[in-house]
């Protein structure tokens, strides 16, 4: 029997299987399709300070082997999810990750503050935001801007922190080593790649956002190369890996390229019950590697 | 534990109109449990993993007694073209029932239902799970080829048929009809619809008081409530058409009033 428990950043995962945020609601609509319990964790829909409407449709778009989306980070506000649906949701028997997301460092501050004295574990910073002080700049794309969001944050969580790094960038280690900078805890990549889609008929873009976030298999060699760019760039952060994981085959994979644990995201739209089936698929393969710990997975690239 | 993912055999795929395509699945007693009509099937295309999504396609019929899931569509992408070619005998991964469905309380006797094109699909399931209201329905087709069903619904249902071009009984759009048969005073219990949106503004424009029910359309993703992007712009809201819907009071629909 492999050991499937993997460590983020002082919090025990019973596997390294995480749902990523903004492709399992806020758990509860997936109690219907999977034992909640069996997630490693479980990663809660982007908050903000205030509710936000998210984009007009048509928000969502197939490609070839991806989806591309434009929901706008659509949630009802933090104070209205404390009082709505963490009560039915903080019981589930296993890590709670809450994402938070913002459009001034203010804003991610007072949802961390928020959220710090409930039963939630990690918090996932969301620096794919554009800084509305700041031109509109992401977060995610300056170095300066992002060690600034991530210190700030770090002050008033009183828990540990994730950084979800955006691919939109030429060098991910160097943001990679901004959020180390500014004390983050652990590291997550990648989110979706901005992209478009037309119809070459009517010239019109398929979302009404005109661009939008691409995810799954397409996307799955770039989010590969990054984790292992993140990785080789020694920080000392563990590293949660995702794009595009639809196997467990393919979470082994982003181990081995240097994640401690993965986030299912695309793969969930298509199956709902799919994290738990990775997360099976998974230990079956590490089993089947004679490992006596999954962990022993993460970072073995062979490259002789 | 309620159970809405699963695997079913295809009973028959046959064409029935210009491309639309009616399917029979087989189906669970979890399933009939929980049916409504209204609600829809999400469905992986088979052989086909480089598209990620899901089809939503309506519940056309449901057959208590032989357990069978009748689901029409029309074959238009590349997805719903890979559907119809799908065999008696194949499998399909599906999840049903999802959305909230149509309901009609006790007070509700004269039921009007009033479908364009693939949204008369549907309007059928009303009679299999209310087969004593006194319906009356309006179906607009775009011409002769395309119609389908239309002589199931005068087997329950004081039908009205319109085709755009007249190539098949009444020339022009069934809403029209219906304003007409209004404006005679006829007035039923409530109103239920499925079409195209400009379908939905012109019957928003006459139904007045009247309780009317639209089941609404959107691209979706997961059809399970947690990608929120299949949303349409309900009471002010961005609202999941997957879970909150398909089914809203057209009042509270704010771009048929735009």
């Amino acid at each position: 029997m492999t050991d499937m428990r993997v460590n983020i950043a002082g919090v025990e995962l019973k596997n390294p299987i995480i749902t990523a945020s903004g492709t399992f609601g806020f758990a509860e609509e997936y109690g219907l399709y999977m034992d909640l319990s069996k997630l490693g964790a479980f990663t809660l829909k982007a908050l903000t300070r205030e509710p936000r409407m998210g984009n007009p449709p048509i928000r969502i778009a197939e490609t070839a082997s991806g989806v591309l989306n434009s929901v706008g980070l659509q949630n009802p506000g933090v104070d209205e999810f404390l009082r709505t649906i963490w009560p039915r949701v903080k019981g589930i028997d296993t890590v709670k990750i809450a994402n938070i997301a913002g459009a001034c460092v203010e804003d991610y501050v007072y949802v961390a503050e928020r959220l710090s004295g409930t039963e939630i574990d990690l918090f996932e910073v969301n620096v794919s935001c554009p800084n509305v002080k700041h031109g509109g700049v992401n977060f995610g794309t300056d170095e300066k801007t992002l060690r600034g969001v991530v210190e700030e944050v770090k002050k008033v969580s009183g828990k540990p922190i994730i950084v979800k790094l955006t691919p939109n960038v030429t060098h991910i280690a160097d943001m990679a080593k901004a959020a180390a900078d500014g004390g983050a805890d652990a590291l997550s990549l990648i989110n979706t790649i901005t992209g478009m889609s037309i119809h070459a008929v009517t010239r019109r873009p398929l979302l009404a956002n005109v661009t939008g976030g691409l995810s799954g298999p397409a996307v799955k060699p770039v989010a590969l190369r990054m984790v292992w760019e993140v990785y080789r760039a020694n920080l000392g952060l563990p590293i949660i890996g995702m794009g595009g994981i639809m196997t467990g085959a393919d979470a082994a994979e982003f181990m081995i390229a240097g994640a401690d644990a993965v986030m299912v995201g695309t793969a969930t739209m298509r199956n709902p019950s799919a994290a738990e089936e990775i997360g099976f698929e998974l230990e079956q393969f590490a089993q089947k590697a004679g490992l006596n710990r999954v962990s022993e997975l993460t970072g073995s690239l062979n490259i002789e | 534990m309620i159970k809405k993912h699963f695997t079913e055999q295809v009973l028959s795929n046959d064409l029935i109109a210009q491309n639309t395509y009616l399917m029979k699945l087989t189906c669970t007693e979890d399933f009939l449990r929980l049916y409504r009509p209204g609600q829809f099937a999400h469905i992986e295309i088979p052989h086909a993993k480089e598209l990620l999504l899901r089809r939503p396609i309506s519940i056309n019929y449901v057959d208590f007694e032989k357990k069978e899931v009748h689901l029409a569509y029309n074959a238009i992408g590349r997805g719903t073209r890979l559907l119809s070619l799908v065999r008696a005998g194949d499998t399909l991964d599906v999840l049903m029932p999802l959305g909230n469905g149509f309901q009609l309380t006790d007070g509700m006797k004269k039921v009007w239902l009033v479908g364009g094109g693939i949204g008369i699909a549907p309007l059928k399931s009303l009679y299999c799970k209310y087969p004593d209201r006194e319906y009356t329905a309006f179906l607009g087709y775009r011409n002769r080829e395309c119609v389908y069903q239309a002589h199931d619904f005068e087997g329950f249902a004081k039908t009205h048929i319109t085709t755009d071009d007249g190539s098949y009984c009444t020339r022009g759009f069934c809403t029209d009809v219906l304003h007409a048969e209004l404006a005679a005073n006829e007035t039923p219990d409530v109103i239920l619809a499925c079409g195209p949106h400009v379908f939905f503004k012109s019957l928003a424009g006459v139904v007045g008081d009247i309780p009317t029910f639209v089941s609404l359309e959107q691209h979706m993703g997961c059809g399970t409530g947690g990608c929120a992007t299949c949303v349409c712009k309900v009471g002010g809201q961005y609202r999941k058409v997957c879970l909150q819907g398909p089914v809203f009071d057209i009042r509270e629909v704010d771009s048929f009033y735009d």
